[in-house]
C-alpha cells in the first residue's frame, strides 16, 4: 500500500490543471493542486476555440462556463492593408481580399454540439475552473508556491511553504501544470528556446472600442479579429471580454520591441498606428488596464514525460499565440494525459513508458500547430488566400478549430507548405515580395 | 477556346469585378502587374474565376510574373492549359 498524502500532485491551477485535477479527481484519485497565486489574477491568452468544448462537457464544467456568460465566439476574421489603391491609376480595388473570415459551423466537429467557443475573461474563466476541479473532489491550495520536487524516491516529494514554515506532501506522481513559469522544466533543465519563434506582445483592455470599426461585416464584429499589420511579422488581436470592454494585444519579433526599450505604451500606440482606421477606433475608446508585456514566450522541453512526473499545457510547450490554441492545447493536453494517469494509478506504475500514448499524442498536436503557425507567418497575408479558397478553406478550419490530436498532417498543412515553398523558390512568382521573414523550419536548419 | 476568346473573357471580368470601372481600356498588352491592376490578392480571384468559368486549375508554380504581365500572356496560359 502507498505511503503517499496524494496520488497526484499539480503544480498550478489554470486551465491545465484545473482540468487534469477535474479528470483525476471525478474518476477517484486523490488530488491536490497547488497554486502560487489567488484566484482570480489576470492572465493572457483570452480567446478560446471550438475543441475546448468536449474537455469541458467532459468535465461537467460546460454548464457553468455558459451560465457565466462569457461573449460568444462563433468565428476568426482576419483584416489586412493590403493594396488598397493602384497608385498608377488611382482607381480603388474591390476590398473582397483585404480581409477574410471564417465561421466554425462550416465544418462539423466530433463531440462539439455547439457551433461558438467563448473568449473569457482568464480571471473569471481560471477561477470558475479551479473551484469546479475542488467540487469534483481535488483539494485545492491557493496561494502556495512549491519550492521544489525530489524525485529521489519513486514518490516524489513535493515542498512548499505554507505559513512561513517549510512543509511537504508525497505524491505517486506529480503533474506540471506551472505554466510559461515552467517549473520542472526549469528545475531538471529541460528548456529549449525555440530557434524561429522569438515574438513578444504588449497588450491592455479597451472598454467602448467600436468592434465594427474594421469589420466587413458588421454581424461578425464580436469574432476574434486578427489585424495584419504593415509592419513585418506583427499583428494585433482583438478580443470581446464583455460587452463593451475589449482586449487588444501587438504581438511582434523581439528586435522590433528591443528597439522600443520599455516603453511599451509608445511602442503600443507606433504600431497601431500603422493601420489609421484602428489606431482612431482605439484612440476613441478609454483603456482599462496597464500595458503588459509578455516575452520569451516560444520554448520546447527536450522531454515532457519521465518516471513520476509529466508536463501539460505551457508548462510543456508554448510558440505562439496566433491560433489561440493555448487553452485547448492545455485542457486537451489533461483530458489526454488523464487517460494515462489513470492507467498508470491502475497497474501501480508511475514510471515514464506509462505515458507513452500521451507524449506522442501531444507531440503530433504540438507539430501540427507548430507546422501551421510557421506556414502562417511565411505566408503572412497571403494565408486570407487559403481561408478563401474552398479547396482548402475546411481543412484549414479543422486546425482552427483545433482538431489536431489524431490522424497525420492536416491535408491543407502538405498543401500550404508545399505553396510557400514554390514561392519561396521562385523570385518571379507573384507572392514572392509578400512572404513574411520568419522560416519555417523545414526551409532553415534550426541549428 | 483560343486566346484571344479567354482574353476576352478575362478582360471583362478584370474591368467589372476588379477594376469597378468600365471606362478603363485594358489593351493585350497593358502591363496588369507593373500598373498593379493584379496584385498578390486581386491574382487569386482572376485564377479563382478561371477555375469556375473554364473548370482550368492554373497551377500555383505557373503563377509567375511571365504569365500573368498582361492579357496576351494569361490568354495563352490559359488556353495552353486548356488545351493539355
Amino acid at each position: 500500500m502507498s505511503g503517499a498524502d496524494f496520488d497526484v500532485a499539480v503544480i498550478g491551477g489554470g486551465p491545465a490543471g484545473s482540468t487534469v485535477a477535474s479528470y483525476l479527481a471525478q474518476a477517484g484519485l486523490s488530488c491536490a493542486v497547488f497554486e502560487s497565486s489567488l484566484f482570480p489574477r489576470e492572465h493572457v491568452g483570452e480567446s478560446l476555440i471550438p475543441a475546448t468544448t468536449p474537455v469541458l462537457s467532459d468535465i461537467g464544467a460546460l454548464e457553468k462556463v455558459e451560465a457565466a456568460g462569457f461573449p460568444k465566439k462563433y468565428g476568426a476574421a482576419w483584416t489586412s492593408a493590403a493594396e488598397a489603391k493602384i497608385p498608377t491609376l488611382g482607381f480603388e480595388l474591390s476590398h473582397g481580399f483585404r480581409a477574410a473570415e471564417i465561421e466554425f459551423n462550416e465544418r462539423d466537429q466530433a463531440g462539439v454540439s455547439q457551433d461558438y467557443t467563448y473568449h473569457v475573461d482568464r480571471g473569471l474563466f481560471d477561477l470558475l475552473l479551479l473551484q469546479h476541479a475542488e467540487t469534483r473532489g481535488a483539494k485545492v491550495y491557493e496561494g502556495i508556491r512549491v519550492r521544489r520536487v525530489d524525485f529521489g524516491e519513486p514518490e516524489p516529494q513535493v515542498f512548499f511553504s505554507m505559513g512561513g514554515r517549510e512543509m511537504d506532501v508525497r505524491a505517486r506522481m506529480v503533474v506540471d501544470a506551472s505554466g510559461r513559469n515552467t517549473f520542472l522544466g526549469r528545475q531538471l533543465k529541460l528548456k529549449v528556446s525555440d530557434p524561429v519563434f522569438n515574438q513578444y506582445a504588449v497588450h491592455t483592455w479597451f472598454d467602448g472600442l467600436d468592434r465594427t470599426a474594421l469589420a466587413v461585416n458588421k454581424e461578425q464584429a464580436d469574432f476574434i479579429f486578427i489585424h495584419f499589420l504593415p509592419i513585418t511579422d506583427t499583428w494585433v488581436w482583438q478580443i470581446p471580454i464583455t460587452d463593451t470592454v475589449t482586449s487588444v494585444g501587438v504581438v511582434t519579433q523581439k528586435k522590433h520591441f528591443s528597439d522600443a526599450g520599455s516603453d511599451w505604451e509608445t511602442f503600443f500606440w507606433k504600431c497601431v498606428e500603422s493601420r489609421p482606421e484602428l489606431a482612431e477606433a482605439l484612440r476613441a475608446s478609454r483603456r482599462v488596464r496597464p500595458f503588459k508585456p509578455e516575452g520569451d514566450y516560444s520554448y520546447a522541453m527536450r522531454e515532457i514525460c519521465g518516471d513520476g512526473w509529466l508536463m501539460i499545457g505551457d508548462a510543456a510547450r508554448f510558440v505562439d499565440p496566433i491560433f489561440s490554441s493555448g487553452v485547448s492545447v492545455a485542457m486537451n493536453g489533461a483530458r489526454i494525459a488523464s487517460y494515462d494517469i489513470l492507467a498508470a494509478a491502475e497497474k501501480g506504475d508511475f514510471t515514464k513508458p506509462a505515458f507513452a500514448a500521451y507524449e506522442g499524442k501531444l507531440r503530433n498536436a504540438v507539430s501540427n500547430w507548430y507546422e501551421f503557425i510557421s506556414i502562417y507567418y511565411r505566408l503572412n497575408i497571403l494565408f486570407t488566400a487559403f481561408v478563401a479558397d474552398p479547396r482548402y478553406r475546411l481543412d484549414v478550419l479543422k486546425m482552427l478549430q483545433g482538431d489536431v490530436y489524431d490522424g497525420g498532417e492536416p491535408a491543407a498543412l502538405v498543401k500550404m507548405r508545399e505553396i510557400t515553398r514554390q514561392v519561396e523558390q521562385n523570385p518571379d512568382h507573384l507572392w514572392h515580395k509578400h512572404l513574411g521573414t520568419l522560416r519555417a523550419p523545414s526551409a532553415a536548419p534550426q541549428f | 477556346m483560343d486566346e484571344s476568346e479567354v482574353a476576352d473573357v478575362l478582360r471583362k471580368y478584370l474591368t467589372e469585378r476588379i477594376l469597378d470601372a468600365t471606362d478603363v481600356a485594358i489593351e493585350p498588352d497593358t502591363p496588369l502587374l507593373e500598373w498593379g491592376i493584379l496584385n498578390s490578392l486581386t491574382t487569386t480571384r482572376l485564377v479563382g474565376f478561371v477555375r469556375e468559368h473554364f473548370g482550368i486549375e492554373i497551377p500555383t508554380e505557373e503563377m509567375v510574373g511571365q504569365n500573368f504581365k498582361d492579357l496576351r500572356s494569361i490568354g495563352r496560359l490559359v488556353a495552353g492549359l486548356g488545351a493539355a
